[in-house]
Formats: structure tokens, sequence, C-alpha cells
């Protein structure tokens, strides 16, 4: 429904024109803010307490669940050709993301940009949240919700476009999640923008910042790391990396196991351990030097993250100007001591405001957005995009660390003769083998007209949007024939897989070889024996018993998955045996073609 | 067939002077990046990414001109086969396996200084085959990074 516009009978021609706000959220795991940049400076709503950091709490099953983002993009369901997490829980996001908006709304709008309000008459709620419902009507059932505050939206303002943060190592699954969820709720997302991303935009504006920069990110649920190139206005993000569940809530965790206290207390002897040295417990004591033998494994994890981006990237620490400390876990001493080790003391920017720096860059990248500013944000793919092969290989398409809007087009051919149909699978990940990776969809080709293997052109396109999202389509060269999909995965992968992913590809990288090799090989093999089973068929030489013998003692060795070395010996068997039936064909390939050509 | 350098509005030349490049790039993605520009094709700033990743990149770029002049080294079917020399070098240095990634860089380096002599004298048979020969050695110090970071 498009939004009704109202203006007052008599009103200014000014006041018809709608001022339009677009509000920056950043929703984090643990946190959500909204914000709104207006006269060059951010501005945070607040709820009716006055808090500008509202917990991010949902309620499921009777139980109340923080950490809304390990919702997103987990255990999909269809509804009207869209996927959508279970219903119950999307509407608990749902509910929750309406509320921020609009109790931020309720309790802030009277610094909003105000145009100009006609004299005497009532507040004009332009607000309108719930697609279906006009918005006179809605202002009127949220005064009724409240009616004794002092309940005021801005005239002339509507609110229903917003940039949204997101984790920069969420998958596709996660920001698709993330943007239905908004657009459930009467939000158009404008775009989705990287955490750490938007946390520098927020710095370098803030401090006209040039030059490399690092922002370490650890929230209550995720670990980000980012590298950034500021430069001229130009926000240039040269890579990332990250693990989805690496964050404060698990030292939290540490924390009650270890002194047997439930996590809210855990939390606050966490949080008292960034000052204190020491806490008193009333039996016992904790100091701050048992909590960092705690946590060790999980920070040197994120400094080894960090480390092996830069190598990556081709960066000294000498390269980097500044590290920017995003999230409330960076309050811990022993972060900022281990980033030190590695950049320096000086580098280490932590007079910035780490649980606000990500909404304040989220507003600004809606101000940017409105057409307001002047600066440009460039960012990238954070896993790579591919398609299994035959044998389970995945070929990388788009690499990680692209920059986006990005597309790429590769062409792919059939495996047998006369095959008439292709099936694609697109997968998400580093690894080499496709059930390593994050299964993203699969479609198929049809109506490949018959042809020898091989001979067929099938172009695969991926295009990846501004926002990260992935469209594949694909076309058959000699038929046209094209087909299309709109990456939305069929099937939530949980965030502990994805953790289990990253980490397997970091460890796993040379049996991945070993196993792509061994699956290269299979593929070989097979074909060789579907293209020899053909030949047979119309061969009648005398060692065709021989070549049949082989040919099953191959086919026996691949099913029984044997090592690769048996299996290449068997195929050299195979391939001994049957050179004459091959010089045969050969022969009569060519005179056929003589013949074809009539000479 | 696409010249990444049009796109970019540089003189097709082998030497590019990175920054006036990335000056470049800034500008016109200023222009066309989605962020910015009024209509929702993103097919322009798509190509202007593009370019900037095959022109910033010297074997990319010197593999590019190669391209407008009609020999095609990405394509294995029809790129000019490595030369016997490289092929033993190459295959000597993992045999024994005790190379640098520092001595990879240099021979990197050199080579990209020869490819650069051989296209400013249009010769593109010789550049083809240095290009080649470069991509052997980037090719084993990308195996050696990915071993070496575990």
């Amino acid at each position: 429904m498009a939004l009704i516009k109202i203006s007052e009978p008599g009103a200014s021609q000014e006041n018809k024109v709608l001022d339009e706000v677009i509000i920056g959220i950043d929703l984090g795991t643990t946190n959500s803010l909204v914000a709104v940049v207006e006269n060059q400076k951010v501005r945070f709503f607040t709820d009716e307490e006055g808090r500008d950091i509202i917990p991010s709490i949902v309620t499921y099953g009777g139980k109340k669940i923080s950490s809304i983002k390990r919702f997103m993009g987990v255990g999909f369901t269809e509804i009207d050709g869209l996927r959508v997490a279970p219903a119950e829980v999307s509407a608990e996001i749902l509910k929750y993301l309406k509320q921020l908006v609009s109790k931020s709304l309720r309790t802030s709008s009277k610094s909003l940009p105000v145009v100009s309000q006609p004299q005497g008459s009532a507040p004009l709620p332009l607000l309108n949240l719930y697609q279906n419902t006009p918005p006179v009507r809605f202002s009127q059932s949220l005064a009724a919700d409240s009616p004794q505050r002092d309940f005021e939206l801005v005239p002339n303002t509507e609110i229903r476009k917003a940039v949204i943060t997101v984790p920069a190592y969420f998958d596709e699954a996660a920001k698709n999640a993330t943007k239905l969820a908004a657009k459930l709720a009467g939000l158009e997302v404008l775009r989705l923008v990287n955490e750490p991303t938007a946390a520098a935009l927020a710095y370098g504006l803030d401090n006209q910042a040039e030059g490399v920069y690092c922002v370490y990110d650890l929230g209550g649920g995720t670990f980000d790391v980012s590298v950034l190139k500021l430069q001229g206005g130009v926000f240039r993000v040269l890579g990332v990396s990250g693990d989805n569940q690496l964050g404060g809530d698990d030292f939290d965790e540490l924390v009650a196991d270890c002194l047997k206290v439930d996590s809210a207390e855990a939390r606050r002897i966490k949080e008292k351990l960034s000052a204190l040295t020491t806490y008193h417990l009333p039996l016992t004591t904790f100091s701050r030097a048992e909590f960092e033998n705690l946590i060790t494994p999980k920070i040197t994890r994120t400094i080894s993250l960090t480390q092996n981006l830069l190598n990556d990237l081709e960066l000294e620490p000498a390269d980097i100007k500044g590290i920017i400390l995003v999230g409330g876990s960076t309050r811990i001493p022993l972060i900022k001591q281990k980033l030190a080790e590695i950049f320096g003391q000086e580098k280490i920017l932590d007079q910035l405001d780490p649980d606000r720096i990500v909404a304040a860059g989220a507003a600004w990248q809606a101000y940017n957005l409105s057409g307001k500013g002047d600066n440009l944000l460039l960012d990238v793919v954070p896993l790579s995009l591919g398609i299994e092969m035959m044998g389970g290989i995945v070929d990388k398409v788009i690499l990680r660390n692209s920059t986006v809007p990005t597309a790429v087009t590769k062409e792919f051919t059939t495996y047998a003769d006369n095959q008439n149909g292709m099936k694609l699978h697109i997968v998400q990940g580093e690894r080499e083998l496709a059930k390593d990776c994050r299964s993203l969809a699969e479609f198929e080709i049809k109506k490949i007209p018959a042809m020898k293997a091989g001979l067929a052109r099938i172009a695969v396109s991926f295009k990846v949007d501004a926002d990260g999202l992935l469209t594949v389509s694909a076309q058959e060269k000699f038929t046209g024939e094209r087909q299309e999909i709109v990456v939305r995965p069929s099937y939530g992968l949980s965030e502990e897989e994805v953790k289990k992913m990253l980490l397997a590809s970091l460890e796993n990288s040379k049996a991945d070889i070993a196993a792509r090799l061994l699956a290269q090989t299979i593929t070989e093999a097979n074909q060789e024996i579907a293209i020899l089973k053909n030949d047979l068929a119309t061969y009648s030489g005398d060692d065709k018993k021989m070549i049949t013998e082989k040919l099953s003692l191959l086919e026996n060795m691949i099913a029984e998955k044997s090592s690769r070395e048996a299996i290449l010996r068997a195929k050299e068997a195979l391939e001994k045996t049957a050179e004459n039936l091959v010089l045969q064909k050969l022969n009569s390939v060519l005179s056929e073609n003589l013949i074809g050509k009539k000479i | 067939m696409k010249n990444h350098f049009e796109i970019l509005s540089l003189p097709v030349a082998f030497a590019v002077d990175l920054d006036a490049l990335e000056k470049k790039y800034f500008e016109f993605q200023r222009q066309f990046h989605p962020d910015r520009a009024s209509i929702s094709e993103i097919e322009q700033s798509i190509a202007i990414n593009e370019s900037y990743e095959v022109l910033k990149n010297p074997l990319k770029r010197a593999a590019h001109i190669l391209q407008l002049n009609g020999l095609d080294v990405e394509n294995d079917e029809v790129a000019p086969k490595v030369d016997q020399a490289t092929l033993l070098e190459v295959f000597e240095m993992r045999e024994v396996g005790n190379f640098l990634a520092k001595d990879l860089n240099q021979k990197i380096k050199n080579l990209i200084d020869e490819l650069a002599r051989s296209l400013d004298h249009k010769d593109f048979a010789a550049a083809a085959q240095i290009l080649i020969r470069a991509k052997y050695f980037e090719k084993m110090l990308k195996d050696l990074k990915a071993n070496g970071s575990h």
C-alpha cells in the first residue's frame, strides 16, 4: 500500500512536501540502536525509559530470548514465494523491530527535523509501520496504547526507510532474513551495511581520517574484522574475516561455568573486571588474571583471524593507521593489550564509544543514501560463491573479498553424450568440496539439445548487488534457453554450522586438496568408462572380453572408494588394454569426417 | 570486446600510475555506484569494479593488453605453451621445496619488468611467453601461501 500523504487544509506549500527521514538501525545480537543524522550530527533515539541502547530480546515459546540475530537465516519456510524464518520466530522479530522503531519515535520525535507545523492544528502522525493500516488509525492505536504519555509525532515526517547493519560475516541466508523481517515490519531497507564498515564510516567522518584502518568488532555474539581504506570520502573495504559464533556471551558462559553463577551475574563480574583487578564474591574472589586465563583461547583466535586477514591482503601491521574498536567486549583490557602487541599502543583507538559507533555509521549511510551526504561505501563479498562440479568439487565463481556490486559469467558443459539437463548447485564458502560448503540453492537447466559430451555451452552468471545478495542466471547458448533465480537459501544453516565450516576451512585445506584430487580422478575415470562402454557396444575385436574385465575392475575400485593411486593404476591398465579399440574408433571417425568433406 | 582502459577512460598502456587509477576508479564509482546513481541498473558499477580489478594487477593488465591484441592467454586451449626451461625450473623448485615467498616475488617482479619492455616494443608474442612464465611462479606463490598459513 502506498503511504497516504496527509496535509492540513490551508497548509503552506512546503508542508505538503514530506520530509523523508531515513533511519539507521544497528540490529545487534544483544542490543539494538536507532539513529539519524540531523544537522551533520548523529542523534540516537531513546525508548520510554530514556535508554538508547535497547536490549534485543524476543519472546519465543514462552521464553525470553536475547541474541535475536541468531535467528536470522535459520530454518526457513516458504510464505508467498518468500523465504521466511519459522512463523513464530519471525513474528517475534517483527514485533521487536516494530517496537524498536515506534518506541524510538514516540519518545524522541520532538527533536526530529520538523517541517513547520501549521498553527493550531493537531500533530499529524504519518508514521506507517503497518502496511495495511492507514496512518491515522495506526496513530490512534498507538495513542490508545499509552494515553498518558507525552505522545507526539512529527508532522510531515515519514519514516519507512532504513539502513540496517549486519555482521560482515553474515551469509546470504541471514542477510535475506534480516531484509525480509524489516520489510514485513513496514520498513524498506535501502541498504544492508556490514557493521565494521559502518563503524569505519562513523569514525572516518568524525575524525576526517584518511588511510588504511582495521576494525576489530567483538560484539555479544559475533566477531568481525575488516580492513578499510579511507580516502577522499570513499570508504573502501579491502577485506573481511570473522567468526559468527564468538562473542562476549561466550565469555559470560565461561565465567558462569567457572564460578557456578547465572549468566547475568557472570556478565556483571566480567564487566567489573574491565576496571577492577579483583572481584569479591560472598565466599571467594575472582581476579582479572583468572578471567583472562579463561578467555585467552577465544581472544587468541580473534587475533589470529586478524593477522590472517592482513596476510591475505599483503599488509603489514605498520601499514595500518589505527584500530577501531567496536562492540562492548572490546572494553576488556586483554584485547587492547594483545592488539597493542601487534600494532602498537598508539594505534588503538579506544576513545570511541564501542556501543554506539555502528548505529552512528548506519545513520550516516542513511544520510548518504538520502542524497544529502557525499560519501561512498565500497563493500565486499565476505565468502566465496561457487558451483558444485561433477565429483563434488566447488568451482568458485565469485571470490571472497570481491568489491560489490560484481558479476562473473562462467561457461560449463555437459558430462555425458546427449545429456539434456544440468543441475546447478550453488554453494558459499572457502572449502574445496561442495558438501563442506554452505548450500544456497539448486536449480536445473533443461532442454539442452542432444550433442556429444563437452560440446554444449551453458553460461552461468553470478551477480551480487550492493547489499551482497546473489542472483544466478544460466543460459544454454544454442537454444538461448534462459533461467534465473534470486538465491534465497532453501534450508537454513545454523551458525554452529557456519562456525564449523570456517574453522574446518582453515584447518583442513590439505585434506581438502587430497579429497579434490581423488574426486577429480574418479570423475575422469567415470568419463572414460562411459566412453568405452559406448564404444564396446559396437566393437567385436578379440580383446573385447579383456577390456570388459579391466573396465569392471576399475568400476569396482571406484565403487569401493579405493585410493587415488589404485584407481589411477586400474585406469592406466584399462587404457592400455583398450588401445586397439580406441585406435579403431579414431580411424573410423577420421574416415567419416573425410567422407563428410567429400574430398 | 570489453576494453577496461576505456571503461575507466585511461589510455591503453602497460605503465599505470596506481594512485591515478584509484582516483579514476573512485571518480566513476561516485557517479555510477547504486548508492549514488538514481537509476537502478548496476551494470555500470559492476563493469567499473571489474575494470579496476584487472588494471590494478600487472599480470591481469598485461593479459588484457594481449587480449586486445588478439592473444588470449587466459584461455588454455589457445594460449601459447610454457617454455621447457621454465617448466623444468618450476618442477625442480617444487621437487626441492626450499624456495621462499620473497624469491618468488623477486622472480615475478623481474618478469613484470621484462613484460613491460616487450609490451613497449609491441612484441606481443614475446610478452605472452613472459606472462605465461610469470603466471607459473604466481601460482607457486599462491600455493606456498595457502600451505604456509596452516
